[in-house]
């Protein structure tokens, strides 16, 4: 059994404290940490700097994915060095394994992006904006499906911002879903399968969604989880 | 109070609030109703709320502002889900 703490949309700034204590001892309760994203209020590197000093102390390996709030500032280079400084892998369109008792934990990340669901998603059509919007949406999928790939492992999970179905959007308002997630991911995901799949963004949606390949999926947005982490037990 | 239509004023007050940087966040629901506008939403800290009511001070000359953002306040991980 591998035990897997997650958190996202933390949106750390100078103002904020307190993780820090309550990540102390996360080694009595966790493998491994994972963050959806969203580290910082508005992507400015001493936010990032606030949370790595959060983070510096954390007993068990933390991996991480960027989100929106991160790129707001165009810093988001600094905030991956600083979350890096700290001993966090920052991955985006990667994975990384991490053994734990002789158990290999894989985990691909990526940011994502919106673009919607299927039926009602946006299309590769039209102005060089709109092209633009979604291909971005298709080249993040297909670096999920890569990393996917070529994780050999024995746990697989999947690490992203944006979500990749619709369940756990459930709370927001349905004109906003294709800002919030791209069916794309959850396809990249049923097409080489995973264990479970985490992500932040939403933070009106639910916790608990499936793709439709039947992969759990969990929205651990801090506003939605309203705690500092879940653990979500796997069975290898 | 000036004859802004309600939806436009509603998306001023949501732009203003992602922009400034002491606040950030996008994710607030803004109610217009008459002269009073209510804001509703979750942040991080006490000092972005204040910044809430700092940003509605400023945009809102003239309207009656209510600030019904909450600050979050984590609890302790409830019991571990099991995967099955």
């Amino acid at each position: 059994m591998i035990r897997l703490a997650a958190v996202g949309d933390l949106h750390y700034g100078v103002d904020s404290e307190g993780l820090g204590d309550h990540l102390d001892g996360l080694e009595d309760h966790a493998d491994l940490l994972l963050l959806a994203g969203d580290l910082t209020r508005v992507g400015a590197e001493e936010e990032a700097q606030a949370l790595a000093a959060e983070l510096a102390g954390v007993s068990v390996p933390c991996i991480s994915v960027l989100g929106n709030h991160d790129h707001h500032s165009g810093a988001a280079s600094g905030v991956r060095r600083a979350m890096e400084r700290a001993g966090v892998t920052v991955l985006e369109g990667e994975g990384v394994t991490v053994s734990v008792d002789g158990v290999r934990i894989g985990v691909a990340g990526v940011k994502g992006f919106g673009g919607g669901f299927a039926g009602a998603c946006g299309a590769d059509f039209g102005e060089p904006e709109m092209k633009a919007f979604i291909r971005h949406s298709h080249h993040v999928a297909e670096r999920l499906h890569e990393s996917l790939e070529s994780l050999r492992a024995d746990i697989r999970v999947v690490l992203t911002h944006y979500a990749p179905v619709k369940d756990t959007l459930a709370g927001e308002r349905l004109e906003i879903f294709p800002f919030l997630g791209s069916y794309l991911l959850a396809q990249a995901i049923d097409s080489t399968g995973a264990d479970l799949a985490v992500h932040g963004h939403a933070h009106n949606g639910s916790e608990k969604g499936v793709t439709p390949g039947g992969v759990h999926v969990r929205n651990v947005a801090q506003p939605v989880i309203r705690s500092w982490y879940r653990v979500y037990r796997a069975q290898d | 109070m000036s004859d802004e239509p309600k939806q436009y004023l509603v998306e001023r007050v949501r732009s203003a609030l992602a922009k400034d940087e002491r606040v950030g966040e996008l994710d607030f629901h803004v109610k217009v109703v008459g002269v009073d506008v209510f804001v509703h939403g979750t942040v991080s800290t006490a000092e972005r709320r204040q910044a809430v009511s700092d940003v509605l001070r400023d945009e809102l000359p003239g309207h009656r502002t209510h600030n019904e953002v909450t600050v979050l306040e984590p609890i302790e991980p409830p019991e571990e889900e099991q995967l099955t």
